[in-house]
């Protein structure tokens, strides 16, 4: 991970990285960055509906309200969406569509396995 | 078991790590290999039965597919079948043994998206790999390597097993991981393959592994495919989910096309069916009665008293069985020695009854290798 302090403005517009994919499950979603390798778990079906929905929003908090969550709830999806940040699987308008990158080494390949390596999982409330 | 864990282990639309097999061919012959490879399998899946796999692994959104064998590159339509799955989004991950690496092929690989190179080697001078590997092979991967760098491929990973012979030259794999700009990755050996018969003298002693698992506390970054887990035990648990994956969040497409539990139990008890089957590999993954099975909660058996069984949830499926244990017993490589006890107690009771692979393509002659201790 660069060590640069992750920014989450919860009032700025958000996206999926053009790169990222989601996949549902059962208990959400695996969400899986093709760039960086790094795979991830949505937890929670609210949390799902948040991300896939988060482009369209003119705000994060506008994507919260969208969905219907009670805003004491709102901080622990803030935290959810700051550490998908921090992966890069969400950037703000200031983010320049990538070309092809073949340089595998912007953080750490997380997605290693012969069985299960995982990256971070996105814990938000169970 | 965290929740998450509890969660994964109830089965997944699709799985995490899939591990695809393309190829039992190798001009190795290494002494642990898992699949017992060496000689190409006459079933062996045809390029459009092999797109027709990249097809639905792509419906079933299969981010990623780890290819292994043998060794992938001595299939003709190895890099169709690569160009194939990347044009399909599913990013792959192929194991080799470096041998068909040279300037040509790394320049091919560079250029090409979603493509990750795993590169195996057991020793970090020749003596100690060449005796696992094969006589020339430390040489052989090194030139491989070199091709990579000089292409400018980018991280690769250098991918060890873990042996009693090699374990304490860690420092040496990392320094040769950072002189190429690899990341390193360290795996635990099982009884798989033809290590059924070289495991009960190559494997760590109790004393390296947890000198081993000291040594990857301290490096996060080491990679591992989650395969330490029992080693998890000992305290603060290692990077990763800390289960047996098998048939939850992983499994094996071998060249074949069947389909089992794990890339280490290649026998027909962990063997779930077939990609020739109606529904292909989705139906195998979602509805199989083995796989349907494996995610039940496991029953904690021998380990029930033993406090660290959250911590390891009893070990590795594939290191028990082959050594001729029952599932629900101690790892053999228990850290508390509960799975030495084990195992001396099966000596005791008439001996083990070892399990041997279901499908062996060692080369005739070549099947029973004796290790050279160093």
């Amino acid at each position: 991970m660069t060590a640069t302090a992750t920014i989450f403005d919860a009032d700025a517009h958000w996206r999926l990285h053009e790169r990222v994919a989601l996949r549902p499950e059962p208990f959400g979603a695996l969400v899986y960055h093709y760039g960086n390798r790094r795979l991830t778990f949505l937890r929670s079906h609210d949390l799902v509906t948040v991300v896939e929905t988060i482009g369209d929003a003119p705000s994060a908090r506008a994507a919260f309200d969208a969905a219907g969550l009670d805003p004491r709830r709102w901080p622990s999806f803030e935290k959810a969406l700051t550490s998908l940040v921090a992966g890069q699987f969400l950037v703000d308008d200031a983010h320049v569509p990538e070309q092809i990158d073949t340089d595998l080494g912007t953080d750490t390949t997380e997605t290693d396995s012969d069985s299960t390596d995982t990256a971070h999982s996105t814990d938000t409330e169970g | 078991m965290t929740a998450l864990t509890d969660q994964l282990a109830a089965g997944l639309n699709s799985p995490i790590c899939l591990t695809w097999e393309w190829t039992y061919a190798c001009d190795l012959q290494c002494v642990h290999c898992l699949s017992s490879s060496g000689r190409r399998d006459p079933n062996e899946l045809s390029t459009e039965q092999m797109k027709a796999v990249v097809d639905q692994l792509a419906e079933m959104q299969v981010f990623y597919v780890n290819i292994g064998g043998g060794e992938p590159m001595l299939r003709p339509d190895f890099f169709e079948i690569v160009e194939y799955c990347v044009a399909k989004g599913v990013g792959v991950k192929f194991s080799t043994n470096g041998g068909r690496i040279n300037a040509e092929n790394a320049k091919r690989l560079a250029s090409m998206d979603y493509v990750d190179i795993q590169i195996s080697l057991d020793g970090a001078d020749a003596i100690t790999n060449d005796a696992v590997r094969g006589e020339g092979t430390y040489a052989r991967v090194r030139t491989a390597m070199n091709h990579l760098r000089d292409a400018e491929f980018g991280q690769f990973k250098l991918s060890v097993v873990m042996t009693r012979e090699n374990v304490e030259q860690v420092d040496a794999y990392e320094a040769l991981a950072d002189e190429y700009g690899a990341e390193l990755r360290l795996t635990r050996f099982r009884p798989s393959g033809r290590g059924i018969d070289t495991w009960h003298e190559l494997h760590p002693t109790s004393a390296q592994q947890i000198e081993l698992y000291n040594w990857l506390l301290a490096r996060p970054h080491v990679l591992t495919g989650d395969s330490f887990f029992h080693l998890s035990a000992l305290g603060e648990p290692l990077p990763g989910l800390n289960l047996c994956g098998a048939g939850r969040v992983v499994c094996l497409i071998d060249p074949v096309g069947d389909v089992y539990a794990c890339p280490f139990v290649l026998h027909d008890n962990f063997k779930a069916g077939s990609i020739h089957e109606a529904g292909g590999f989705a139906a195998v993954w979602r509805s199989s009665d083995l796989f349907t099975e494996l995610r039940e909660p496991s029953n904690p058996g021998a380990c029930g008293s033993c406090g660290s069984f959250d911590a390891c949830g009893g070990g590795c499926m594939a290191t028990k069985f082959f050594t001729g244990l029952p599932l629900d017993a101690p790892d053999p490589e228990c850290v508390f020695g509960h799975g030495e006890e084990a195992l001396r107690q099966l000596e005791a009771n008439g001996g083990a009854v070892r399990p041997s692979v279901s499908v062996d393509h060692s080369k005739p002659g070549r099947k029973r290798i004796p290790v050279s201790i160093l």
